[in-house]
Formats: C-alpha cells, structure tokens, sequence
C-alpha cells in the first residue's frame, strides 16, 4: 500500500498567529505575580541584611527571641480557640437549619452569608463601638444600670479577638457542615432507628460521623483563617499590647524596617497553611467517598416540638453579635454627628456620607482607589486564570498542567506575608513600583488568582474540545477560537470569577497596609488610618459604605449565577 | 486536487504506555474518493483522523493532500489552515449561537461580504432542510437537526476534504438512514474527497467507496466492500466483515487441507504453500445441515462440497433462521439455517459446504 510520491512542498504559508504570545504572555505575567514574589521572600530571609552574603542568621534571630516567641505562642492560642469556637456553634447551628423543622431557617442562612461577607476587621470596629471598656454601647447600658464607672467588657483582649474572629469564622463551619448533612441520606438514619436506637442514639453514632469531616474541614479553615488575619488583631490586640505574628509582621515594618527578619518569621506561616490545607483536602477527598449514593431522596425534617421557639432564640444569638448588632453600631455611628452621644435626635446626621463621598479628598480618592484596584485585580486575575487554565486543560505545550500549581500557590501564603514578599521584590529597582497603584492591584491579583483558577479550571475542563476543534477546521485561529467559542460558553464562569476577586478585593486590608502610601490608599487603609486617630465616624461610614458594596454586587451575584456561588470562595 | 497520502504515519501517546496508536501506516485516498476508516475501537481510526485534521503531530512519516505536505514529524499546518472539515460525532453544535450564526461561522473567519455570507448560509441551509429553524438555539433541536447543522456549517466552506468522525453514533435507527442519504448526496453534488471513520461495518459498507480496516494501530486490509468480503485478507477481517467461524486446520497439499481427519478443499486467495497450520474461514449462512440419507463420508466430495460431521450443542428459533452452535470436536461453529431445519440438542449431523465458502487465511 505505498503511497504514489508527488512533487510536494512543505506547507508553511499563511497569515502569522499571534496565539503563542498571548498564552507564553500569561505564563510570563503568572510569574510575575507568583514566583517573584514568593522566591524573593525566600531569598531575603537568607540574605545576612548589610552583606548581602547567605545566612541563617535571620531564622535564629527570629525564633529565638522571647519578644517574637510570644507573639507564635498567642496566634496558634488565638487560632486553636477561634476555631474550636466556631465549629461548637457552626455545627449545631447547621443542623438546626439543615435538618430541623425550627422556623425562620431561610432568614437565618440570609444572614449567616452576610456574616460570611463582612471582612472581621469591620466587625472588630463594630464591636469597638459597642464593647470598648468604657465608651462602648453595651457596657455603658450595663454600667447605667450597675453605677458602675465601666462596663464589664473589654474587647481590647485576646478573648475579645477570640470572640469577634469566631463570630465571622462560625460561616466555614456552617457552610461545611450544612452542605454534608444535605449529602446525608435519610435512609441512612433510618436503619439505624429501625435497628431499636434511638433519636439521640443515631445523632451520635451515624449523622455526626458522617459530618465529622466536614467539621474538621471546617476547623482547618477557621484556624487558618484565624491565623492569617492581620485586621481584628491589629485594632484589638494592639492597644492591648497583646501582639501575634501577623500584627508582629506588622511591627516589623515600623520604623527600623526589618524585612529580612519579617521575611523568616512569616516562613512558619506558609509551612503550617499548606500542611494543614494538605490535610483539609485529604479530609474531604475522603469524605465524597463516604457520602456516594446518599444524594437521593426528599430529606425528613427532624421535628423540634416544644423546643422550636427556644432553639431558634439561641440560633437569633449568633446573628444577632455577627450581624445584627455590628451593623445596627456602624450604621448609627456614621449617621451620628459625635458618636460617643448616640444615635439621639440632634445628633442624628447625614454629614459623614457627604464629608466621606464629597467633601474630604482622601475618602473620595480611596474609595475611587479601592473599586479601580479591585476592578484592575480582577480582570487581570481573571484574565490570567483563564488563559492559564485553557493552556494547562489544552496542554499546549509539555509540562503545561504545572502551571495550575503555580497559580494556586498563593492560596497557601497569607496576605500579609505576600505583601512581604511583593515588598521585597518591587521596592528597588529595577522595577521599582512602591508607592504606585500597580504595587497594589498586583497584591490583589496575586493574592485572589487562585480563587478565579481554581472556579475556571473546572469549568474549562468541562468544555467539550470538540466545540473549539469545529472552530479550528472551519479557519479559525486557536486565538479566534478561544475568543468566539471558549469564552462566550464560559462568560457565566468569567464573570463569576471576575465577581469572586472583585469582592474580597475592595475589602482587603492584609496585603494593603504594606503596600499603601497616602496617594495609594484604599477604603481599608483609611479604615485602619481613623481607627488609630479615633475618629470612629469616619470609620462607620467607610464600613458601611464597603459593605453596601459588598452586600449589592453579592445580591447581584447570587441573582446571576446561583446560590452556591459564593462557596466557591472556600474552597 | 485533494488526493490524500498518508505514508509511515505513526503516533504514540506519551505516558499511558508505549503502544503506538497508529503504527506506520500508509494508505491512498483518490481525489473525490470516500474512504471509510472501519475497525475496533482502540484501533487507531479516530487518531488517524485527528491527525488528518491537524490535532495531533505524528512522531515519524507524512501526509500529503494534493502536493502539499501538511503533516510531518518536524511541521504540522495547523487544523485551521488544511481546508478540511469536520463532522464531530459529538455533533459540536456551538449552543450560544443561533443555528445561522453556526453555519456562516467559516465564512465570517473568511472575511466575506455580508451579503455573500448571508446568501451562502441560506442556500446551504436550504440544502439541508433547514431554512425555518435558522434563527433556533441548538438546544431547541433535535438530534437529527443538530447533525444536520453540522454538516451544513462543515460544507459551507467548500472545503476539499471532509472528515466525518462517527457522525452517526448518535442517532437512532432511523435518522441514521436519513443521515447516511445526505452525506452520500452532498458527495453527490460536491464529489468532496471524504474521510470516513466508523466502527459499524455496515455503515462503511453503505457510505464509502472503500474500505481502509484497521488493527491496533496497522491496517488490516483495504479495498471495497465487496473485496474485504470475498477475499478477507485475514481471520480478523472476515470475523470484524460479516462474521466468520474460524477452524484451525492443516494446509496439506495446495487446496487442500486437514480437519478432524478429514480432507477438506478450499479456496486460496494468497497461495500459501507452506505446508502447516492455517486458518478455514467459513460464514454461517454458507453452511447447509446435510440430509445424510446413511451417507455419513466426510471430506470432499465430488460434487464440489466439504461434508463435515458435528454435535448440535444449541439451537435457537429466530424467526427468519434458526442459529446453531454446532461442535466438531472441540471446535464450535456457528451455523445459520432456514427455520424449518429442526435439530434437537444432541444430536449427530452433517454439515455441507461449497468449496467456494472456504477460505484459507494466513494465521
């Protein structure tokens, strides 16, 4: 069957593609955002600070110092109580909502998702107003009635932080748990009834079980989170000369800046994130496998009796310090003219909205900074996530599918330590962005690519290849094909991811306060900058006014695309 | 002006094992030919075909459409630039665009004028019956429109090849027939050289000109239908064509050859003269159940039969025929016979079998 040999040429003729560039463009872009960073904070962690020389120097100094010592001690302390915290009320807190009959359970999960979307930070400041040891609402009704000289809170301790992180912790858990519980087959506590147990039995030896894993889920990411966060420890540990690592991180950029050392001590944090994330992945991998074949089937409804009306009074409780009252302290305070007199007639004012949105310059200018720079991060993020997930889906070129990895590397380092490491890298020359937007929207994008890959990686995996292969037979560029095929089949899954970087974007403060100069400031380094200045008006009303933000383009969001959508953020 | 040469073309797929998925095959497609790629699957047919696309770079060898070599180890034209189309099995109907939009896809890429792009898609979609659901979702179609879309957004092109990847999979019986009616009429009108991958020998019976059947990764044989039936070039052709029973005998003498003691005659397409172990294809419907009438010789007779002698293991009523599994020994063989042949379980009979329903392949 040999072929007849015709003259032939080879085929090179036709118009250039431009595709190689846009695709060998991301990867370059990607390590931009991720490798440098990251590899800089490892290099200066063993760079002796006047030699330039290798050296371990830093890590000795800065583990075995008492003062840097205690700060480990007190964040794993503040981490394990946030955590165990959060998942003693998330858990029963998702069984009442997921599997009982208590009334006003769609309300309820109402407003746990909008504890999940109020950063802890404006809930620190909210908690501020209603628990400072003497000028705090709640302690000043309590000491009218106790003539006392003070209430008996003091959100100004490790226990207050503890109280304020777990209250916006309780949502990981929650979420977890509920969504397992939801897996559960009513079958499955049923042959464990039918075998003779009982109600409280079966609880015991099946359902909790069965959820065990989401709850430890849960935990790890209570704990991590717990151990990231930079903003509820700054204003309320601080002032209590209480410090932990990330506020220590912090102190390490006081003046004289020390970021060799910031850079060996923030190292722990990365280890502990990705072993702990390891395992979180390991856990729930687990449990799927556990959990086959109990989708099926309308789920019973446990029936509360008599206890209906209490247990949803003690379920109100949680909402009611997460949500309820912050927002109730916030929103009085910014429309109060001095806040220390209350929300009372002739005080009542509308002059912190104007003085924030018109009058004042700075406010307007970060309130413009925070939207543009979220808005750059996320059409950046979501660019790159994109070109990088059809790049290594498509495995265009050997090797490609590491390139995931690279973009969900950040999701291990913690905001603030990437903020170290952007610091580091971009504060000489020769790319000398300090001071500049780009230093902040690259924080950004950095910082939440791996939620836009990690929602378009799954997506673009879905995609038939087929459908763009048609494209390619009929004249189309790989380009061309991904423009008018690839993208407007994922355009839901864009904007999505567009939305999932946006959002916690606007309300970052981690990464930002080490990054901001005053030409650069966001809402949330202003936040940070009154609170030091006491001038919790402002504070309020810049509160408010990001989560009015926050809550309209969740709203929009949940509308658009579903109501599982802001879960992706966790995951 | 769009004959095809495939020669040495060989692929494997780095990591799952060292199997190559094409082994060197070589194979011509006249201009305007349809050329059905047939066999099993895991035999290489669709990477061929994707590589005929463009999709896949092969690891050695070429292939040529027209003068113009489009694939080799060092350089591929990409898929977008080889003037082929084509048909996905898994139709790849694009679901945010209008049926309309589907088809004038290629000629909008071509940078056509409106009103030819307009004017092209309308005629096209003419042809294929579709002209009152041009402004329909795909998801507002059926399976059968769906396909049809397809072809008309593959055609519209005027491509000088068209490659058809399992196009009928997924239809059911009857769109099947009506689908198989206007792929064989666009060939018609267009006299496009077409390349046709399916697993259903059938199908490939009705559509191509020609048959390329293939085998882990080589192909088994080539010719038209009629050829791969008659003269099997192995016993896997002529099971995969039509199914066959497969006797292990001994060649003996040329013609000649040895079963159960018996001495058979038999057609030999490919004059094997080594003396030894061949292979008796022999199809079921071939084989009649003998009336002995107490003549119970087995071997060749004088006029112009095989008889053999076999136990009736099973016998199954289908209407139409009645299938038997017949032992001869140890070899079982499968005999179709007119219904009113009734055989019970048990017992002894003899089979008749012309010469010319013997075929020796070689192992």
């Amino acid at each position: 069957m040999a072929s007849v040999t015709a003259p032939r040429r080879v085929d090179r003729s036709g118009s250039f593609d431009p595709g190689p560039i846009f695709f060998i463009g991301a990867v370059v872009v990607l390590a931009i955002l991720v490798i440098v960073p990251i590899g800089w904070l490892l290099l200066i962690s063993l760079q002796h600070v006047d030699t330039g020389g290798f050296t371990f120097g830093n890590y000795v100094e800065a583990f075995t110092k008492s003062i840097y010592l205690r700060p480990i001690v007190n964040s794993f302390m503040l981490a394990t109580s946030v955590a165990t915290l959060a998942a003693l009320i998330g858990t029963p807190l998702a069984w009442l909502i997921a599997r009982t009959d208590m009334p006003g359970r769609t309300g309820l999960r109402a407003l746990i998702t909008a504890a999940f979307v109020t950063p802890s930070f404006i809930g620190a400041e909210a908690w501020i107003l209603l628990a400072a040891p003497n000028s705090g609402w709640i302690n000043r009704t309590i000491a009218s009635f106790t003539h006392a000289d003070h209430g008996p809170l003091n959100i100004f301790s490790l226990g207050g932080a503890i109280f304020v992180m777990a209250l916006y912790n309780v949502p990981y858990t929650f979420t977890f748990v509920a969504g397992g519980l939801e897996l559960i087959s009513v079958e499955l506590e049923d042959a464990s009834s039918t075998l003779g147990a009982s109600a409280w039995r079966t609880m015991r030896s099946i359902t909790l079980p069965l959820v065990m894993p989401a709850i430890v889920a849960g935990f790890i990411m209570s704990f991590l989170e717990a151990l990231a966060e930079f903003g509820t420890p700054a204003f309320l540990l601080i002032p209590a000369r209480t410090q932990v690592v990330t506020t220590q991180l912090y102190l390490f950029f006081q003046f004289p800046v020390r970021t060799e050392l910031a850079a060996a001590y923030a190292m722990p944090l990365i280890g502990v994130t990705l072993g702990l994330l390891l395992l979180q992945r390991r856990i729930l991998g687990r449990r799927k496998f556990t959990v086959v074949g109990g989708k099926g089937g309308k789920r019973r409804l446990v029936a509360l009796g008599p206890w209906r009306w209490p247990l949803l009074a003690a379920a109100l409780a949680v909402p009611l310090c997460s949500v309820i009252l912050p927002y109730l302290a916030l929103l009085a305070t910014s429309l109060s003219r001095i806040w220390s007199q209350g929300p009372v007639p002739g005080n009542i004012t509308f002059y912190w909205y104007h003085w924030a949105l018109f009058e004042n310059a700075p406010t307007r200018l970060a309130i413009f900074h925070s939207l543009w720079y979220g808005a750059a991060a996320a059409t950046i993020a979501t660019t790159i996530a994109f070109l990088i997930a059809y790049t290594a889906n498509r495995k265009l070129f050997p090797g490609a599918q590491a390139l995931g990895i690279v973009c969900m590397a950040p999701f291990v380092v913690p905001g603030i330590v990437l903020a170290i490491g952007i610091y580091a890298a971009y504060s000489h020359p020769p790319l000398l962005l300090y001071g500049t937007a780009a230093i902040l929207i690259i924080a950004f994008t950095t910082r939440f690519l791996p939620i836009a890959y990690s929602n378009l990686n799954t997506m673009v995996a879905a995609i038939n290849t087929d459908l763009e292969n048609a494209a390619r037979t009929l004249g189309a560029t790989r380009l061309r094909a991904l423009r008018t095929i690839t993208a407007p089949l994922l355009r839901r899954g864009l904007l999505a991811s567009w939305l999932l970087v946006f959002i916690p974007a606007i309300r970052e403060l981690s990464s930002a306060i080490f990054l901001f100069t005053p030409r650069t400031a966001t809402m949330t380094t202003q936040i940070f900058d009154f609170t030091d200045a006491g001038n919790y008006e402002a504070v309020a009303t810049l509160a408010i006014i990001i989560l009015a933000i926050t809550l309209v383009i969740v709203s929009a969001a949940y509308r658009l695309l579903g109501r599982d959508f802001m879960e992706k953020t966790s995951t | 002006m769009a004959r095809i040469d495939i020669a040495g073309l060989t692929k494997s797929y780095a990591g799952k094992n060292a199997a190559r998925a094409v082994d060197a095959i070589d194979l011509a497609i006249a201009d305007g030919e349809v050329m059905a790629l047939v066999g099993p699957s895991g035999c290489g047919k669709t990477t061929t075909l994707q590589l005929l696309a463009g999709f896949l770079k092969p690891d050695a060898g070429t292939i040529t459409v027209g003068d113009r070599e489009v694939s080799s180890a060092k350089h591929v034209v990409p898929p977008e630039r080889r003037r082929m189309s084509l048909i996905f099995q898994s139709y790849a109907v694009w679901p945010h665009m209008t049926v309309f939009d589907n088809v004038a896809y290629g000629l909008r890429v071509m940078k056509l004028s409106r009103s030819e792009v307009e004017d092209r898609t309308r005629e096209v979609l003419r042809s294929v019956r579709m002209t009152d659901l041009a402004q329909r979702y795909p998801s507002e179609l059926s399976g059968g429109q769906q396909q049809r879309v397809a072809l008309a957004r593959a055609v519209v092109v005027k491509p000088e090849t068209l490659l058809l990847d399992e196009p009928l999979s997924n239809l059911d019986a009857n769109l099947r027939e009506e689908m198989r009616f206007e792929i064989r009429r666009i060939h018609e009108a267009t006299g496009i050289t077409m390349v046709y991958v399916t697993h259903d020998q059938t199908e490939a019976m009705v559509a191509a000109d020609r048959i390329a059947l293939m085998r882990a990764g080589k192909i088994a044989q080539v010719g038209t239908a009629h050829d791969i039936y008659e003269k099997p070039a192995s016993a896997f052709v002529a099971t995969f064509v039509g199914g066959t029973n497969t006797l292990p005998v001994t060649l003996v003498e040329p013609h000649i050859v040895e079963f159960g003691g018996a001495r058979l005659r038999v057609r030999d397409d490919f004059a094997a003269t080594a003396r030894g172990p061949v292979t008796l294809c022999i199809r079921p419907h071939a084989i009649a159940i003998a009336e002995v009438n107490g003549d119970t010789a087995v071997g060749y007779r004088e006029n112009g039969t095989n008889r053999i002698a076999g136990t009736v293991l099973r016998q199954t009523y289908l209407g139409d025929a009645r299938d038997y599994l017949i032992d001869l020994g140890g070899t079982q063989i499968r005999v179709a016979a007119p219904p009113s042949v009734d055989r019970t379980v048990g017992s002894t009979i003899h089979l008749d079998v012309p010469v010319e329903a013997c075929r020796i392949v070689p192992d």
